[in-house]
């Protein structure tokens, strides 16, 4: 919006002050727990060949046939799987659904010797005992920050972690630890857990 | 860690059949859950969003969906429906052709760990003068804006709502500037506004 429509000139402010309100009325998009709510509590509903037909034609009507692709324009994921995107949406993790006992996060090293970079700071939660475990797993960028990455050793997009011995559950775990830490994974990061998290998924079932 | 798995089997084979082609996946996510997950976008969303836009929505959510698919976080059928739902404020907030300025949703997915009493009392206090404010001081109109704004988290696009309510976006603005001139005569409202 233009701010010329607006009368105060807050636009900045009454949009922080939109979001803090919807916040306190609790009128906002629905988590991740609560959309599972709502999914289950309505009946299903069965769309027939046509009402899908004009689910899909509008999408593409609204989003244009390129709207697979990035914002680079960039294959799709399929091709081209890391390619950072816009808008991610799996990575904006939802605190409340953690598992309560972090019990991963950690690298091939002591934490001790992890980059100062990304070292959580001291008044941070407590680090788990298992954050020295040799068995877990770290981000991308946290695993190049520490002293026993070489570019070597650095996961390459399709073998690189799984050569590892990585239970892929635990990669969400990582991700969750490092924000927890307010250690943000970089998008190539999360793009990177996400498709391995649905590889190693896929070979289980 | 061994975690449980919340997906169900036919998650998977939604998830190969996208691999395999695209739209196929699409439409096959779309054929077992998007009709449960229509409904309820209509049931949110209209009349703010016509049926087209919420169709709109829900394809996008669809294919977002499947590239994101995270099996240990939820089934699939949730997972559209959550994605979906973000999809629709976006929408509401009139950013379908700038996917680049997307709501950035941490602020909705990160909420306080542990919110101090001070900060629920807070809450509570800006929840009870919006319900005041909106029932007492705003005209039918610019309540209406004023709760679209609030469902799209911050500012509903102007021809988004001009279009839903009937009327020109001129209104619409002039409704939300009348509107919000009025919210500022409530002191808690204000003070709250200033701290924003």
């Amino acid at each position: 919006m233009s701010s010329r429509h607006e009368s105060n000139g807050h636009h900045g402010t009454w949009e922080a002050w939109s979001a803090q309100a919807a916040k306190a009325l609790k009128r906002r998009p629905l988590s991740l727990a609560e959309a599972k709510a709502a999914f289950a509590a309505a009946p299903a509903v069965e769309l027939e060949a046509a009402e899908l037909d004009t689910i899909c034609q509008a999408g593409i009507a609204l989003y244009g046939e390129t709207f697979e692709r990035d914002a680079d324009g960039n294959a799709p994921r399929g091709s081209q799987r890391h390619a950072p995107h816009h808008g991610l949406l799996h990575e904006r993790l939802d605190r409340r659904e953690l598992p309560t006992s972090l019990t991963m996060f950690a690298c091939p090293v002591e934490v001790t010797e992890v980059s100062t970079q990304f070292t959580p700071a001291s008044d941070a939660l407590s680090v788990d005992p298992s954050w020295t475990s040799e068995r877990h797993f770290v981000g991308r960028a946290a695993w190049q920050g520490t002293s026993a990455w070489t570019p070597d050793h650095d996961p390459s997009a399709d073998t690189g972690i799984a050569s590892h011995e990585v239970d892929w559950q635990d990669t969400f775990e990582a991700e969750s630890h490092l924000a927890l830490f307010d250690l943000v994974p970089t998008h190539a990061d999360v793009m990177h857990e996400a498709v391995f998290s649905q590889d190693g998924w896929l070979e289980t079932v | 860690m061994t975690a449980t798995v919340p997906s169900e089997p036919g998650d998977a084979e939604l998830l190969r059949r996208f691999r395999r082609d695209r739209s196929d996946g699409i439409r096959g996510l779309l054929a077992l859950h998007g009709g449960r997950v229509r409904t309820i976008l209509q049931r949110r969303y209209r009349p703010l969003l016509d049926a087209n836009l919420v169709d709109g929505a829900l394809y996008a959510a669809a294919q977002r969906a499947l590239e994101r698919f995270d099996p240990r976080r939820s089934e699939l059928g949730p997972w559209l429906l959550f994605i979906a739902d973000r999809e629709a404020v976006s929408l509401l907030r009139g950013e379908r052709r700038h996917r680049e300025r997307r709501v950035e949703w941490t602020e909705f997915d990160q909420p306080d760990l542990h919110p101090s009493p001070q900060e629920q009392a807070a809450d509570a206090e800006l929840a009870a003068a919006v319900r005041e404010a909106l029932t007492r001081l705003l005209t039918e109109l610019e309540r209406r804006v004023i709760e679209a704004d609030l469902d799209a988290a911050g500012t509903a696009s102007a021809a988004q709502l001009a279009e839903a309510f009937e009327t020109s976006e001129q209104a619409i603005y002039a409704a939300r500037g009348r509107a919000r001139a009025k919210l500022m005569q409530s002191p808690v409202l204000k003070k709250h506004f200033e701290g924003a």
